[in-house]
């Protein structure tokens, strides 16, 4: 009876220990509990998820955005419709919170027997939720099951309720204890958001990936074990187009919160797709920056129709040969890449006028100069990819500071900006510097390249089949007359809003231009035959 | 297998009711097969190195025992066995040859020669046969990171063939959950963002510093988890490993810190070289000094073909010296300015120490160690702090274990309901923490 006694005694510790645990929701699972099921395209529909689905369905879009919040939040249906040439309502957003592959083949099974497809189906979402086999919440699990029929019962989770919420909890109060550790030292200390600032002290742009060791990566069956066959092979048998896009990793999730999955996984998860006729689109290489999320996974606007435009170079691939001189996006192989090619230019960029005021508050401060060149708004709204680039540089002490690429709000210590107002600058220090302006001599923006007042660039390539024109588009503010000749060839004037075509022959090709403004050359690609 | 891996519960369970099961006779096949099995789970080429060394050395020790020449065998096997680690840890430097330790090749190749010496010593006798021998070198809880245990403690428990008691198994699986917190839950919380600090291209003097010290936790918290899973293991058969950590940084010199840090492996330096660099008698203080120099040389070049490593062992021995040349006054005795001395000790010599041992890149190390902590911006600042608040968050379970260890006998039948509350507690907190990772346990990698 004492030994038993013994036993026991501990017990109502340990059950405390347990409701303890069980007590553990935040917040975010209390309001996605409340709201499961009923969530589609980021509007709460009362009458649940499957009418709101089969009502859109009804409406017959020739696009459907499928996947988690990110396919709500990373893709912009205005891009998209524009870049694809159909119209804003022939884009549909079917997003579901948490959804992951169950979510997505059901989805794509309710278009069966409808006497109709989609164009393209488009799949946003992580590449963990791709693999995952099973809803990673509780609220998901009620999503899914709102979306199944009765001969779905496969796709039905199996094991108890109360273990997958309870695995839901401890993940909610590791988040918790972790955040609560990293915090509270740096709270002592009057920081107001410190995970904000840790993210960014260790965001990916300030990291060696080379000398990243052995990341996290969530238990997930493998590519072939995983369902994304299996919806590959369900969009086939509709004869839908399935495009599957894994956005970038966001600069402000911590190290155990990104994308992290085993080396090969995304190789093989590609293979798995194209096998079963899908399409693969890894846009992990694409550079976001802090100020284009909302939060820490979604991304706002601006970043959305980035990610948008950046798709869309494999929606509706360049039409030919594209140069490498503009530093072009595209896909190899399904997977984003950058190209950063050469571009020669006749002299160094022009001067500018010499800065009127400099006032600083801080280490905060604004250069005070009338220019002609564009600023970073405009540059945000003539760039497919809405970058800030405007061509002109703070100068410390003789020495050109990086642009920022940001909000002037959020510059980073030794960077600058460009707005109508003047050139932001954020110093490294406090210190007294002598100040002035010069334009970027790499005269890069994004994907696309600047010419200058009085510029001469020669763009060289080599045209690999006879017969092919080169088209060239320039953006500029206000008239801008940017010449073009190719050697021994024919030549015209690009002007901004048209574009300029010239014939060309196979063999090594030199394009010169010459501009008397301020224009940004944003194509110049040879279209085939 | 690792101690982490999913299926390493069922197959401690599996073994240890076989073991229990198992006529006394059969057990040293139990855990011989078990071992067999544990090690090569999944790579069974990695056994054929493990058998070569411990089946060699079988034959040396029993040459030895018939009286063979001693001085040239125990050359032979110091040549031998050193000779193999040094081909896989310095290969890459001198011959071109690719990366790859096998894995626990740094502990079982010194248990395995540590064997030998024994023998030649007279400390021992050489196992009666190779099977026994084995047994001993493959022993699957010490296996691949230690404890390096001397023949005279493992071997004649093994001879035994007993089992283990219920304070034994108690003991064991308090140990196993205590070794499973201080990896999941400490070691690993910690891992991503030491790992990232140490990526950065240009850290600051804060995150760099705070990352230091955030990986002081995170290496001792690894080590220490494995070891504990081992002799918790271990405990389960019935057979007590050496602990291998007894509160490492209440240390207050250098010396003191290798007598509570990897205490296997400081033992396994001292007994085999520095005791022959000392000689007998009484050494001066310059042979001293030598003597301990060229050992803490060693342990830091025991850990790779890392100029970081090296550098480690020569701030560690030249600390050591120091402290030596100290030793007529040896003000740390004293108890009112021990803990002071422990903790200038500590953000010396061990913060430092974390630092190089960290950091591979020599010129990386020198920046780090121009940049003081508290320059660097505002954001880096409170990015330091963080880590700060985050290592030393941590750092406190680890704190409340040493002092709950200095006063509380697992083997009290009073502490039942006490263990039962801990091993659920920390079952708990290992469940709340796990995350899957890919990272293996830290000292794996030496």
């Amino acid at each position: 009876m004492s030994r038993l006694a013994t036993l026991l005694a501990p017990l109502p510790a340990v059950l405390l220990l347990g409701a303890g645990l069980w007590r553990a929701p935040t917040a975010t699972d209390a309001r996605e509990d409340q709201n499961a099921g009923l969530v589609l395209g980021g509007v709460l529909h009362a009458d649940g998820v499957a009418a709101a689905l089969d009502a859109v369905l009804a409406q017959r879009p020739r696009v459907l955005v499928i996947g988690n919040s990110n396919a709500n939040s990373d893709v912009d249906p205005v891009t998209l419709a524009r870049g694809l040439a159909v119209r804003r309502d022939d884009v549909a957003v079917l997003s579901i919170p948490n959804a992951s592959a169950v979510h997505f083949v059901a989805i794509l099974r309710r278009l069966q027997g409808r006497g109709w497809r989609p164009d393209l189906v488009l799949v946003v979402s992580r590449l963990q939720l791709v693999l995952v086999d099973t809803p990673i919440s509780e609220g998901a699990r009620r999503s899914l099951e709102a979306l199944l029929g009765p001969d779905d019962g496969d796709l039905r989770p199996v094991g108890g309720r109360w273990i997958r919420e309870l695995v839901a909890r401890r993940e909610a109060l590791r988040d918790r204890l972790g955040a609560g550790l990293r915090s509270w030292l740096p709270r002592a200390f009057g920081t107001l958001r410190p995970e904000a600032v840790l993210r960014r002290a260790l965001s990916d742009e300030r990291i060696d990936p080379d000398r990243l060791g052995r990341p996290a990566a969530r238990a997930l069956p493998s590519p072939e074990r995983s369902r994304a066959g299996e919806l590959a092979r369900t969009a086939r048998a509709l004869g839908v187009d399935l495009v599957v896009a894994r956005p970038p990793p966001s600069p402000l999730a911590g190290p155990e919160d990104g994308d992290v999955v085993p080396a090969g996984f995304p190789e093989r998860t590609r293979a798995v797709l194209e096998a079963e006729g899908a399409r693969w689109a890894d846009l992990s290489a694409l550079r976001m920056q802090p100020h284009h999320y909302r939060n820490a996974d979604h991304l706002d606007d601006e970043g959305a129709r980035r990610l948008t435009g950046a798709l869309l170079a494999l929606l509706r691939p360049p039409r030919g040969q594209r140069l490498d001189a503009l530093g072009a996006v595209r896909f190899v192989d399904g997977v984003l890449r950058r190209d950063t090619g050469t571009v020669t230019w006749a002299g160094p960029p022009p001067a500018l006028p010499e800065v009127t005021n400099v006032r600083f508050t801080g280490d905060l401060g604004v250069l005070e100069v009338d220019l002609a060149a564009p600023d970073d708004a405009w540059t945000q709204q003539a760039t497919r990819l809405s970058v800030r680039c405007s061509p002109v540089r703070a100068v410390m002490d003789g020495a050109l500071l990086p642009g920022a690429g940001l909000p002037c709000t959020a510059l980073r210590p030794g960077s600058s900006c460009h707005r109508a107002s003047g050139v932001h600058v954020r110093a490294p220090d406090t210190r007294e510097h002598r100040w002035s302006v010069a334009l970027d001599p790499e005269r890069s923006c994004d994907g696309a390249r600047w010419l200058y007042p009085g510029d001469r660039a020669e763009l060289r390539w080599t045209a690999e089949l006879p017969g092919a024109r080169l088209e060239i588009e320039v953006v500029a503010r206000g008239a801008v007359r940017v010449d073009a000749a190719l050697a021994g060839g024919s030549g015209g004037v690009a002007v901004p809003g048209r574009t300029l075509v010239l014939p060309t022959s196979a063999g090594p090709q030199v394009l010169s231009l010459h501009s008397d403004g301020y224009a940004l050359v944003t194509r110049a690609e040879l279209v085939l035959p | 297998m690792t101690f982490v891996s999913p299926g390493y519960p069922l197959f401690l369970l599996g073994v240890v009711a076989l073991h229990r099961l198992a006529p006394a006779a059969w057990r040293g096949v139990v855990l011989l097969v078990g071992s067999a099995v544990f090690y090569g789970w999944g790579h069974p080429g990695l056994l054929v190195l493990v058998v070569a060394i411990g089946a060699s050395d079988q034959a040396i020790a029993r040459a030895i025992s018939a009286g063979a020449d001693r001085r040239a065998l125990v050359a032979l096997a110091v040549g031998k066995d050193l000779g193999i680690l040094g081909l896989f840890k310095y290969g890459a430097l001198f011959a071109g040859l690719p990366v790859w330790v096998p894995l626990g090749l740094s502990f079982y190749a010194l248990q395995s020669l540590g064997y030998v010496l024994d023998v030649a010593h007279r400390r021992v006798e050489a196992r009666r046969s190779l099977a026994e021998a084995l047994e001993f070198v493959l022993f699957f809880p010490q296996l691949v990171a230690g404890p390096v245990e001397r023949t005279q403690d493992l071997a004649p428990q093994l001879a035994a063939r007993g089992v283990a008691s219920e304070s034994q198994l108690r003991a064991g699986l308090v140990l196993l959950a205590w070794g499973a917190f201080q990896k999941i839950a400490v070691a690993d919380t910690l891992d991503p963002w030491v790992d990232r600090a140490f990526a950065l291209r240009d850290p600051g003097g804060p995150v760099a510093w705070a990352a230091a010290a955030a990986f002081m936790v995170q290496v001792y918290a690894d080590l220490s988890g494995y070891t504990d899973l081992a002799r918790g293991s271990a405990l389960l058969f019935g057979i007590r490993l050496s602990k291998n950590f007894d509160a490492p940084w209440r240390a207050a010199t250098t010396p003191e810190f290798w007598s509570r840090w990897h205490r296997t492996v400081t033992r396994f330096v001292r007994e085999h070289l520095l005791a022959p660099l000392l000689g007998s008698g009484s050494p001066t203080l310059a042979r001293r000094a030598m003597a301990v120099g060229v050992a803490l040389l060693a342990m830091g070049a025991w850990h790779g073909a890392g100029w970081n490593f090296l550098i480690f062992g020569l701030l560690h021995a030249t600390a050591s010296i120091g402290y030596l040349l100290l030793e007529p006054w040896s003000p740390w005795r004293r108890p009112a300015w021990r803990p002071w001395f422990a903790l200038g000790h500590l953000l010396t010599v061990g913060w430092l120490g974390a630092m190089i041992f960290r950091e591979p890149d020599p010129g990386r190390l020198v920046a780090h160690l121009a940049r003081p902590v508290w320059s660097g911006t505002a954001d880096e600042g409170a990015a330091g702090l963080a880590l700060f608040g985050l290592a030393a968050g941590l750092a406190v379970p680890l704190w409340l274990g040493q002092i709950v260890a200095d006063r509380w006998s697992a083997d009290h039948r009073a502490a039942l309901p006490l263990q039962i509350v801990a091993v659920s507690g920390l079952l708990a907190a290992c469940f709340v923490f796990w995350r899957p990772t890919d990272a293996d346990f830290l000292y794996f990698q030496f």
